[in-house]
Formats: C-alpha cells, sequence, structure tokens
C-alpha cells in the first residue's frame, strides 16, 4: 500500500519538474544531486513487507558491496560497539512514534568508523498506523573530528590557562614575602642601637637577597622550560635517555641506595624535544627518590608501552606515596610540597606537567600512602 | 600604661615556613618587650599536633593568647590549619586572638579568612612594628 502511494509521489515529482524546467537552465536539482552533495544517505524499513531499503548515496557511504542486500537483522552492524544499544533504543521509539536526531559513531562496510549524523521518523499508512522507519545519515566524520580536536584545544588552553594563574599568583606571592621581610628588616635596624643585633639584621639581610635570587632562578627554570618550539623534536631512544639521567644523579641514586628497573621493549623509542624528555625523566626519578619511604630502599619500575596506538611511559615507585583525596588537585601547582625535607621545592611536577600538556600529552597520578606513586605519561 | 611600654603577653605563637621573617618577628618582640615566650611552628600539622592534646584537656601546657598564622605552607597549610582547628572538639574555653599574617594580597583568601570565626584579622606583610605593638597591645588590654 505504501509502495504505490510512494509510486503516485514520483510521479507527481516528474510532473513537476518537467513543468519547472524552463526556470532552470543548469539542469535539475534532484533529491540525488542533493544526497551528493551533502553526504547523506536514506533508507527506509517497512514492517509489513518485512523490506529494508538503502538508497544509492547510502551505499556509497557505507561502501557495501554492489549486491548487498539490507535487512533489519544486520542494521545494527553498521553502528559501532559503543552506540549499538542507543541505536537500537532509537529504531524502537521511533516504530513506536518518536523521531529520532543523533549523532553516532557508525561503521562502514569494512568495518571502519566514522561519525554521522542520524535522523529518523515513523512512516505513517492511510489509517494513521506506522507502517515503517525511514531516515537520513549523513557522514560527517571530517567534522566532528575537528570538533573533537577543538574541544582538546580548550582543554589543554584552560589547563594552561590555570598554571598560568597559578604561576602568577605564586610569583607575586613569593616577591611580596621577601619585599616584606627586606622593609622590616630595615624599619628594625632603624629602631636599634645595640651592635650585635644590627649585625645580625644585617646577615638577615643577606639572606633575604640569596633568598631572592633563588626564586629569580626557580623562575628562570620555568620560562626556559617552556620556551622550546616543536621543531626541536627529535627521534629519542627511552633507555639513552634513562642512562644519562641517571649518570647526572649516580650519588643520588648510590647514597639512598636506590634500584631501578625498566623495560623499553614495546617502544624503544619516541619522537619528543630532547631537553623535556630529559627533565620528565629527571624529576619524576629525582621525586621519587626524594619522598622515599623510611622502611625500605628505593626500588623504581619505568616502561613505556602502547595505549590507544599512542606512546605511554610509567614510572612507579615505592615511596610515601601521597593522599590524592587531599592533595590530588595541588600536585601538579607550583611551590606545593607535601612532605617536609629541605629538598622539597615544588617545582619539578609543574615543570613536567607544562612540557607534557605543551606537546598535547597528559600525565596522571596513581598513589597509595605508605605504598607508592605511579605516575603515567600519555605522550 | 602607655603605648611605648605595653604589659607583655604571656605567650604568643607563631605558625609560618620562613625562616627570615620568624627571626626578624622574633627581634621585634623582644626589642619591643610584647611577650614573655614564644612558640614557634614551621606549618600547621606541627602546631596542630601541639594543640590538640592541650585542647582536649590531655595536657596542661599553656594555651598562646596570641597567633599569628601564615597561609601558604608545605605540608599543612593555613586553610587546612584553620578547618582542622575548628573540628577540635572541647568543653573548654580557649581564649586566643588568631590573626593571618600573609603576603597573599589575593582578594578570594580575604573573603575565605572571613569564613573563619577564629580569625581576628588578616594583616598583609609587611606588617611594620607599630602595627605589630598594636595587635600585643590590644590583646594585654
Amino acid at each position: 500500500m505504501f509502495l504505490t502511494h510512494k509510486k503516485k509521489n514520483k510521479g507527481q515529482e516528474n510532473e513537476d519538474t518537467s513543468s519547472s524546467e524552463t526556470e532552470r537552465p543548469y539542469g535539475n536539482f534532484y533529491y540525488k544531486d542533493v544526497a551528493e552533495l551533502t553526504g547523506a544517505g536514506g533508507w527506509t524499513v517497512l514492517f509489513n513487507e518485512k523490506k529494508s531499503f538503502l538508497d544509492p548515496q547510502a551505499r556509497k557511504i557505507l561502501e557495501t558491496p554492489e549486491d548487498y542486500r539490507p535487512s533489519l537483522r544486520t542494521a545494527l552492524d553498521f553502528y559501532s560497539d559503543e552506540y549499538k544499544a542507543r541505536a537500537a533504543e532509537a529504531f524502537m521509539a521511533c516504530s513506536m512514534g518518536t523521531p529520532f536526531n543523533a549523532t553516532v559513531k557508525m561503521l562502514r562496510y569494512n568495518k571502519q568508523e566514522f561519525w554521522a549524523k542520524a535522523v529518523g521518523r515513523p512512516i505513517y499508512g492511510e489509517n494513521n498506523e506506522i507502517v515503517g522507519i525511514q531516515g537520513v545519515f549523513q557522514d560527517i566524520d571530517e567534522e566532528k573530528l575537528k570538533e573533537l580536536s577543538l574541544e582538546t584545544s580548550v582543554k589543554v588552553i584552560e589547563s594552561q590557562n590555570s598554571r598560568l594563574f597559578n604561576f602568577a599568583h605564586i610569583v607575586s606571592h613569593n616577591l611580596r614575602s621577601h619585599a616584606s621581610n627586606l622593609s622590616l628588616t630595615l624599619d628594625l635596624l632603624k629602631s636599634i642601637d645595640d651592635a650585635t643585633e644590627e649585625e645580625e639584621l644585617k646577615s638577615s639581610l643577606y639572606q633575604i637577597s640569596e633568598s631572592l635570587n633563588e626564586t629569580i632562578n626557580h623562575l628562570n627554570e620555568i620560562v626556559t622550560a617552556q620556551a622550546q618550539s616543536l621543531d626541536d623534536r627529535r627521534l629519542l631512544n627511552f633507555d639513552h635517555v634513562l642512562q644519562s639521567t641517571l649518570s647526572s644523579i649516580s650519588r643520588m641514586i648510590e647514597d639512598t641506595q636506590t634500584e631501578i628497573y625498566s623495560d623499553f621493549s614495546e617502544v624503544p623509542e619516541i619522537r619528543y624535544i630532547p631537553s623535556y624528555m630529559e627533565s620528565i625523566f629527571l624529576n619524576l626519578i629525582t621525586n621519587a627518590i626524594k619522598y622515599r619511604h623510611p622502611d625500605r630502599s628505593p626500588v623504581i619500575d619505568i616502561c613505556s608501552y602502547y595505549e590507544d596506538e599512542r606512546v605511554c611511559l610509567m614510572v612507579k615507585d615505592n615511596g610515601l606515596g601521597i593522599d590524592l583525596e587531599k592533595h590530588g588537585n595541588d600536585l601538579f601547582n607550583m611551590y606545593q610540597t607535601f612532605h617536609t625535607g629541605k629538598e622539597s621545592v615544588g617545582i619539578g611536577l609543574f615543570i613536567t606537567k607544562n612540557q607534557i600538556e605543551t606537546l598535547q600529552g597528559s600525565i596522571h597520578v596513581e598513589s597509595k600512602v605508605d605504598e607508592g606513586t605511579t605516575f603515567k605519561i600519555t605522550f | 600604661m602607655t603605648n611605648l611600654s605595653p604589659t607583655p603577653i604571656k605567650l604568643a605563637c607563631i605558625i609560618d615556613d620562613d625562616d627570615v621573617y620568624i627571626n626578624l618577628i622574633k627581634k621585634v618582640i623582644n626589642i619591643r618587650k610584647l611577650s614573655e615566650n614564644l612558640l614557634i611552628f614551621k606549618n600547621g600539622r606541627e602546631a596542630l599536633r601541639y594543640f590538640t592534646p592541650i585542647i582536649q584537656e590531655e595536657d596542661d601546657k599553656v594555651f598562646p593568647e596570641i597567633i599569628l598564622l601564615d597561609l601558604n605552607m608545605p605540608v599543612m597549610d593555613g586553610w587546612r590549619f584553620l578547618e582542622e582547628f575548628t573540628k577540635i572538639k572541647t568543653g573548654k574555653d580557649v581564649k586566643t586572638t588568631l590573626y593571618i599574617v600573609s603576603s597573599s594580597i589575593n582578594p578570594l583568601d580575604l573573603e575565605r579568612a572571613k569564613e573563619f570565626s577564629l580569625v581576628t584579622d588578616y594583616l598583609v606583610k609587611p606588617v611594620d612594628l607599630d602595627e605589630f605593638e598594636a595587635i600585643f597591645v590590644k590583646s594585654s588590654a
């Protein structure tokens, strides 16, 4: 019944176009052209006839073989696993009368994934009963991927922004503390006349100047750490970087009897900025040693591997660990130290995170107090 | 009786990680004879460890009349100290005046300080000599 109805429609279409042909000298702008230009394919499912149809554009998008015969049974094969349940639900709801409009990940005949915008609606028969469903899906892979990469960029920029804010804040705070110590010292110098007191105050002037220099050195370190460009990427061998890092801190390793195990067999090399990689290794390893557990000598495991086609690096220690529920958000901030000790400065992880994110990577941490900490970098 | 020679208080306390600052404050207190004794803690955790037994009456040490609290400190910062300190249950009426003394001029910090009824005032470093003296005079009066 529906098919005859459709035929009638087609007839009308033809009549329409023929009558207006003179007004369109550049030819007829038909459904087929629209479908081709927009990359939109149509499909129809008729319940009574138990038949499914895919139009030529839909077949082209899905890359189905010439003799492919669509059926309701295999319709879900064209949706990626994560969207199958949702697609089935949408089809069911549509057959009950609710149209759908969604962005989903679909699969071509060869199982290759692509993003699509899919809309569907019920088909009504003569007595207003639902006799089938029909819809259109449009290949929006290119646009969607751009959108996703924009989203990632926004996140990176947001986090860089918040770190910049943190940075500016700390700079202001630290410079202010030195300045205030300076003015307090001068204040005191003015108000006393005892010679020994005066000497002591003068020595505190030296101390202040020293701390001021130290702060400025930290700032320099951060600025130079961020001033590298992408062009400086080189093919690096993980093991070479590790060995050169270890030799630069061999004293520290010996004194603390640190054991270091590494396995770079899965991914031996990566293209990266050499100074960044050296600083990442140095910061994570020295951190693991600085915050070692008092009851055992430090053991550090380092390995590289692939996850979701991206190179990852894991650095795992058996140190003090850190309460991430309390400190999670602050861990990568500047001048945040969680353990007492002269060696704690609090700029290492700040720099590390900055360098990794500059190259679109990410760093995550897992930790248990008294058990140890694991850093995972995705490059 | 006059501002020049206030009656010194018995015990003051500084919670701050800046050694230079601590030395300077020690001098100020000695020179101006502002307090007879001085307690110094390098971070909130150390201070809390000392105060908790006193408040819970497990220890009869004297409680400081004035506490000068820094905000940015390692291990446990000033904010966490205030949170933890407020949480300690006590039947004892602890009489102390707590000042935040910080170099942070962040308006958010000033706002946050107002949320703690424990905090008498927020002083921005540098605090000059007369300002210091004024705090101690107020407390001994």
